[in-house]
């Protein structure tokens, strides 16, 4: 996809539907001439809103809604061209209508992503901002909407900004050694690996933290756990506050496995009901419980029930699972009480909702450590940036490798590709087609 | 006075005038070479040395497209030394120490006998132009000349001005005048004009030095020569070459009078060279610094006179001699010359094509320190391309274009025609962003087929060319197939030399296939192998940027038309109208999203 930047475009900025409001964004080179067309005023204030009857371009004494509009005068504006934001009434027909009329007089109907591309172009935003604004605009929690004003206020390419510094130091470190020094460079070989190193750890640990950062917010899982007629489902739709699993006395009722998504503590978090796990003869039955053990392996927390002795039920289950997080619950506590009201265990009954809460404290605490675990810094990357930062680290870690029988001239052709890779990341190195796969992934009027 | 029309008139006597006058001869087209003074045709009028750091390469690159300085340098260097040994072979730089007054008599004679080439001593003192044609010169004493190409290679003569402390007087090298006529001339014809400086340290009586004060600093033993006509075994003089250092005492005393400095009294206007500073430069700007080094070398053999290298200055002769008695080898020293610092006018290359060309007027070439670079290499580098497409054009042949990826001087064009250059520029190996291929040993692989094509290279210097390619595959094809038995293993010979420390005559198995090469062919096909990965890497980097390298972008392309580009870019960008869009991105001021939109737009227009 390409964009042209050379023409006005215009596109709808609220959802399409019925709503009290529809804003309707305008873009181009010089608008002021459009404004006096539409409004009937002529040197708008930039920044002001004007209350007007909203006029057709091509016929002014055709009326096409009341509205607010503001004009925003280059570069002072989103795109960094000038700008008109309508607001109109809402519905669909309205909008529609001044669009249409809009387009009769020459303007263009905005791409998908079109006007953060201008702004991009006009030097208003870097690519990392850019793909915040895509992650605000599809923001579900308010996590999702933290980490995306991370990225847009500049925060995440600061931190970005920063490590692109330190090679680039680092490289210019290796040039000076090139070109102004006399030959003396057992020294030097061993600072500079030593540089290299840090650097390499900063960036793994970088990496680690956006990682953890793009775990929170693509969901924490919760996964419940334990044999047949444990009492999975039931504290599965008290949990989720509906009933969504079949609940019976029937060993073995749940076969598939079931997720329900919430917010909770402004992070999404899904729970997972699955199958108990037991030997079966069943195939069916056999296919649910496999499914159990993959659910086992993605999850962040696991709730561990039985109605006597969960940490039984935990070491049979243990090879399947690579988290440290477990809950230990003792359900059916109206039945069945065994004693085990340790810190370490919950007993809860669903059928009285006793102990119920504490279970639910218990996940909200782990919901909240986990936000608080997170660097203070750190923040969401996207999957393209994850790429170009997984890149670099493994060209970090070959250097390193390398670096013992690597002339200095090589070490510097390596910091070279490096700094090229890594520069790709805010759109420095001019890769039209990665600008341009970007842009096309946000919203129209975005 | 007139003369053929075909015909391509070079003024100036330095390394860039020299060089221009031997390339368009050996196009096959007559050249009239105007000197202000004859005697001086050929001089080496700063240190005397040829090479070093980045420009050793320039040095090789020269001799592949059959330029003289390498043959020149061999001829006359009286001391061979390879620097930056420790650093990897791609930033491996020869230098050598040079007898002036043989170099200069040697370059001469090479103009003389050149049966292409006339001299005239005289000044050119206007272009003539018409319809932006060159279509001759007036010279001051005999009048109009017609001749269809110029290339000007004036060095620091346009409009010098010498500075010695606070006293000045105007002169293109010291004792020698300036011309002052053809700058306004150039200004008159719409050129931007810039003033630069430079400066060069004092000579000293070598009776008036304590040699046994100073510590000897001796050449390579076994060293390669520059060019590929230079008959081996080469077995060059090693002249010891001398090494002190300045001291608190010299700091102090510089220090105490800098105000008498030309540079610090804020009578020079123009930039000086941030790489090659003044020793006034060095003690203010690196003020925490005990000592810098000072070279102490022989102009020519048997010279009384020591270049004093490390010690460039503008300070009045007697703080000179008073600087430098403070340093025991120095104590009873007398100046032949003082270090002097000189001003000029330069025209910023980017008016120019990277043919080195005019862009506005056809026919009209610059090369050299009027291009706002420094150094002799640079200066012959340039003068060769502005000689050599001068020719070109006029026996309408395709002309002689260097990319950045294959050699320094297509780096040193490329800079020179897109930057903007606020300081005379020299070359550094960190400026070549394709280091790893940009090698002295590949040279005439790099370069040789394209000199040959344009007609630059003499049949000798063809057939050694060939031989010494014939050669590489051969040796490179025995070794792919070669074996060697290591701790037990059998593994590949190119394996093995992958390994810094391996070399082809270390290894015994090798050595034998090595035999019947010699040792240059050696030499190259072991780096081709160690730098193989490396250079394969950079050769994608290359391929990426192949696209925008190659987009033409019309001169007539109107900035200001093109909606969305920043108002820098468009100032920048009308300023230098680059040729190309790869040209574009490297403009001060450019954006890469500018770069988006000029090729969106020139795709549209397509």
């Amino acid at each position: 996809m390409k964009y042209n930047c050379s023409d006005t475009i215009a596109a709808l900025a609220t959802t399409p539907g019925n709503s009290a409001l529809s804003v309707i964004r305008v873009s181009g080179e010089s608008l002021s001439n459009l404004f006096f067309q539409l409004t009937d005023k002529k040197q708008p204030k930039p920044n002001h809103v004007y209350l007007v009857e909203l006029l057709d371009p091509r016929d002014s004494s055709h009326m096409l809604d009341q509205v607010l509009v503001t004009y925003f005068k280059a570069p002072q504006s989103y795109t960094g061209e000038d700008c008109i934001e309508i607001s109109c009434h809402g519905g669909k027909l309205i909008a529609a209508n001044i669009l249409t009329t809009l387009f009769k007089s020459g303007l263009r109907e905005a791409s998908p992503g079109e006007f953060s591309y201008r702004a991009f172009i006009n030097g208003k935003i870097d690519l990392i901002q850019a793909e915040a604004i895509s992650s605000i605009v599809s923001s579900k929690t308010e996590f999702d909407l933290r980490s995306g004003f991370k990225g847009l206020t500049g925060n995440s390419s600061l931190v970005l900004r920063e490590t692109q510094e330190s090679i680039r130091s680092l490289l210019m470190f290796v040039e000076n050694e090139l070109d102004f020094t006399e030959d003396n460079t057992s020294n030097f070989r061993n600072s500079l690996i030593e540089n290299i190193k840090r650097i390499s750890d900063k960036l793994t640990f970088l990496i680690n933290s956006t990682l953890a950062h793009n775990k929170l917010k693509e969901g924490i899982r919760i996964v419940l756990v334990g044999k047949p007629n444990s009492g999975k489902s039931s504290l599965f739709n008290c949990l989720i506050g509906e009933n969504r699993a079949i609940v019976s006395d029937v060993a073995g009722t749940t076969r598939d496995t079931l997720e329900s998504w919430h917010e909770i503590e402004g992070v999404s978090v899904c729970f997972v009901d699955t199958a108990g796990v037991w030997e079966s003869d069943d195939f069916l039955e056999n296919l649910g419980i496999e499914k159990a053990y993959d659910e086992m392996l993605k999850a962040d927390l696991l709730l561990i029930l039985d109605e006597h002795d969960p940490f039984c039920v935990f070491k049979s289950v243990e090879e399947h699972i690579n988290v440290e997080n477990v809950v230990f619950i003792q359900t059916k506590s109206d039945l069945y009480d065994t004693g085990q009201h340790s810190g370490t265990c919950y007993a809860l009954s669903v059928k009285t909702q006793k102990g119920v809460e504490f279970v639910l404290d218990a996940i909200k605490k782990f919901i909240v450590e986990r936000q608080h675990v997170l660097p203070e810094n750190y923040f969401y990357t996207t999957h393209r940036q994850q790429l170009i930062l997984n890149n670099v680290s493994a060209d970090f870690l070959n250097l390193i490798n390398d670096f013992p029988n690597m002339e200095l001239d090589m070490v510097s052709s390596a910091l070279w590709n490096i700094v090229d890779t890594y520069s790709s990341l805010f759109g420095d190195n001019n890769p039209e087609n990665v600008i341009n796969n970007i842009f096309s992934n946000f919203c129209i009027g975005k | 006075m007139s003369n053929t029309l075909e015909s391509v008139l070079v003024v100036g006597g330095g390394h860039a005038a020299i060089e221009a006058a031997l390339a368009v001869s050996r196009v096959g087209l007559s050249c009239t070479l105007v000197v202000q003074d004859v005697n001086t045709l050929g001089r080496m009028s700063c240190n005397p040395a040829i090479g070093g750091l980045a420009k050793g390469h320039i040095v090789k690159e020269i001799d592949a497209l059959g330029g003289i300085m390498g043959r020149a340098a061999d001829e006359c260097g009286i001391q061979f030394k390879t620097l930056n040994k420790s650093k990897g072979r791609a930033v491996w730089s020869p230098r050598a120490q040079i007898d002036k007054i043989k170099y200069q008599k040697f370059v001469n004679s090479c103009i003389v006998n050149d049966p292409h080439i006339t001299i005239i001593n005289d000044e050119v003192v206007d272009i003539v132009v018409n319809n932006n044609i060159v279509s001759g010169v007036s010279l001051f004493k005999n009048g109009l000349f017609r001749c269809s190409s110029v290339v000007i290679c004036a060095g620091t003569f346009f409009n010098g001005l010498i500075h010695v402390g606070t006293t000045t007087h105007p002169a293109g090298r010291m004792g020698e005048k300036p011309t002052t006529g053809l700058s306004k001339s150039l200004q008159y014809l719409g050129f931007e004009c810039g003033r630069l400086k430079t400066g060069t340290p004092p000579r000293a009586l070598l009776s008036s030095v304590d040699l046994s004060k100073l510590e000897i600093s001796l050449g390579d033993e076994r060293p390669d020569p520059f060019s590929i006509l230079t008959k081996t075994p080469f077995k060059p003089e090693n002249t010891p070459c001398y090494l002190t250092y300045t001291n608190k005492l010299v700091h102090n005393h510089i220090h105490k009078n800098i105000h008498k400095s030309a540079m610090y009294s804020g009578k020079i206007s123009g930039a000086g060279p941030r790489y090659c500073p003044s020793i006034e430069d060095k003690i203010v700007r690196f003020a925490d610094r005990n000592r810098h080094q000072v070279f102490v070398e022989p102009e020519w053999l048997g010279s009384n006179q020591l270049y004093i290298n490390g010690f460039s200055t503008s300070l009045p002769e007697p703080t000179q001699l008073e600087a430098l008695r403070n340093i025991e080898a120095f104590k009873n020293i007398k100046l032949i010359r003082p270090g002097y610092a000189i001003e000029y006018d330069y025209f910023p290359a980017r008016q120019l094509k990277s043919t080195l060309e005019s862009k506005s007027i056809s026919g009209l070439y610059l090369a050299g320190q009027v291009n706002g670079t420094s150094g002799y290499e640079e200066a012959a580098a340039q003068g060769l391309l502005a000689g050599a497409n001068a020719a070109l054009k006029l026996k309408a042949r395709k002309p002689l274009l260097l990319a950045r990826e294959e050699s320094y001087i297509g780096v040193l064009i490329d800079d020179i025609i897109t930057k903007h250059i606020n300081e005379p520029y020299r070359m550094f190996t960190s400026r070549a962003e394709h280091r790893l291929n940009l090698r002295p040993d590949n040279v005439y692989r790099r370069l040789s087929k394209k000199a040959s094509l344009c007609g630059l290279l003499t049949n000798n210097q063809a057939s050694l060319v060939n031989k010494k390619l014939k050669d590489f595959e051969k040796l490179t094809g025995v070794l792919s197939s070669s074996k060697i038995k290591l701790d037990g293993q059998t593994i590949n010979a190119k394996n093995y030399l992958k390994r810094p420390e391996n070399t082809l005559v270390k290894n015994k198995q090798l050595a034998s296939l090595v035999d019947n090469f010699d040792h240059d062919t050696v030499f190259q096909v072991e780096t081709e192998i160690k730098y193989e990965g490396y250079v394969e890497i950079e050769l994608q980097r290359i391929e990426k940027q192949a696209k925008i390298e190659n987009t033409k972008i019309p001169p007539s392309t109107d900035y200001k038309k093109i909606e969305g580009l920043s108002s820098e870019a468009i100032e920048r960008l009308g300023a230098v109208k680059p040729e190309t869009l790869g040209q574009a991105s490297r403009v001060g001021g450019v954006r890469p999203s500018d770069v988006v939109i000029i090729s969106v737009f020139l795709e549209k227009r397509a």
